[in-house]
């Protein structure tokens, strides 16, 4: 018995069967993205997403310094002055600032 | 680290190193190269699916235990009945037979599809795999005593047909 055992080889498998499981495994992975095998992509992306981020914050930063202006304006109009007042409110809605507890009570 | 190339590295390892003897373990269950095929396809989907779970110091055991469900389920499944299917010729064609004769090849691979399935892994096991009876039961879920009494009916079995078929 041990003479065939031992000289038997174990069969070959079918060319090409391994790159189909790997390539189905690959699809099925979860996390899988496009960018996985593009690593610079990746950074550029990083990048491009603080940028933004950065970008984002100063937007807001600047309106809240804006808002703050109009609130110091709006101070400033002597109290009897309604033209100047209504002026500044007319501006203050148009930028979207009568959330602004002073706007918003006069408006 | 890219965890998703870690994976699909890790796999391709698996399959280099064990892809060839299960596949060959499939066969001896299945008897048919094609469902064999499938079988060892879905298993390594399988693997990749369970991944982060499988202890990497048993995977040889892990793989033969896994490859049997699935063969079984696959049995199930096509409602097949393989103890009473003829044995595919094709498959044994593709046997290398760079050492023996083809025709003892295929003698003793037709013998050994003959036995009944819980002989013929246990036999496949030892002998083409160098499985120890204790791994053997562990992977069939049964005692070392009935591994290797089971093995020793197939021997018998085997050499029966071996010695009728040297003679006829």
């Amino acid at each position: 018995m041990d003479k065939y055992f031992k000289n038997t080889k174990l069969k070959e498998l079918r060319p090409g069967l391994k790159k189909e499981i790997l390539a189905n495994i690959r699809k099925e992975l979860p996390g899988q993205s496009i960018f996985d095998n593009f690593s610079f992509v990746r950074i550029y992306w990083s990048l491009i997403t603080a940028a933004f981020a950065v970008l984002i914050f100063v937007n807001i930063h600047t309106n809240k310094s804006h808002e703050n202006l109009m609130v110091t304006q709006y101070s400033a109009c002597a109290s009897a002055d309604t033209e100047c007042k209504m002026e500044i409110i007319g501006i203050a809605r148009a930028q979207g600032m009568l959330s602004n507890p002073i706007f918003k009570a006069k408006s | 680290m890219n965890k998703t190339k870690d994976v699909i590295g890790d796999i391709e390892k698996m399959y280099d190193l064990y892809a060839k003897p299960i596949f060959y373990y499939l066969l001896t269950i299945l008897k048919k190269k094609e469902d064999a095929e499938d079988v060892l396809h879905n298993l390594f989907l399988k693997i990749s699916r369970l991944y982060e779970n499988i202890k990497m110091e048993d995977v040889k055991g892990y793989l033969f235990v896994s490859a049997r469900n699935e063969a079984m389920s696959f049995i199930q499944k096509n409602k097949r009945d393989v103890e009473k299917e003829d044995i595919d010729l094709k498959m044994l064609e593709s046997t290398n037979k760079e050492l023996l004769p083809s025709d003892e090849v295929e003698e003793l691979e037709k013998a050994l599809l003959m036995l009944p399935l819980e002989q013929r892994e246990v036999v496949f096991m030892k002998e083409y795999q160098g499985f120890t009876f204790k791994e053997i039961a562990s992977i069939l879920n049964i005692s070392e005593n009935t591994a290797n009494s089971r093995y020793r009916y197939a021997l018998v079995k085997l050499k029966k047909s071996l010695t009728r078929g040297s003679h006829g």
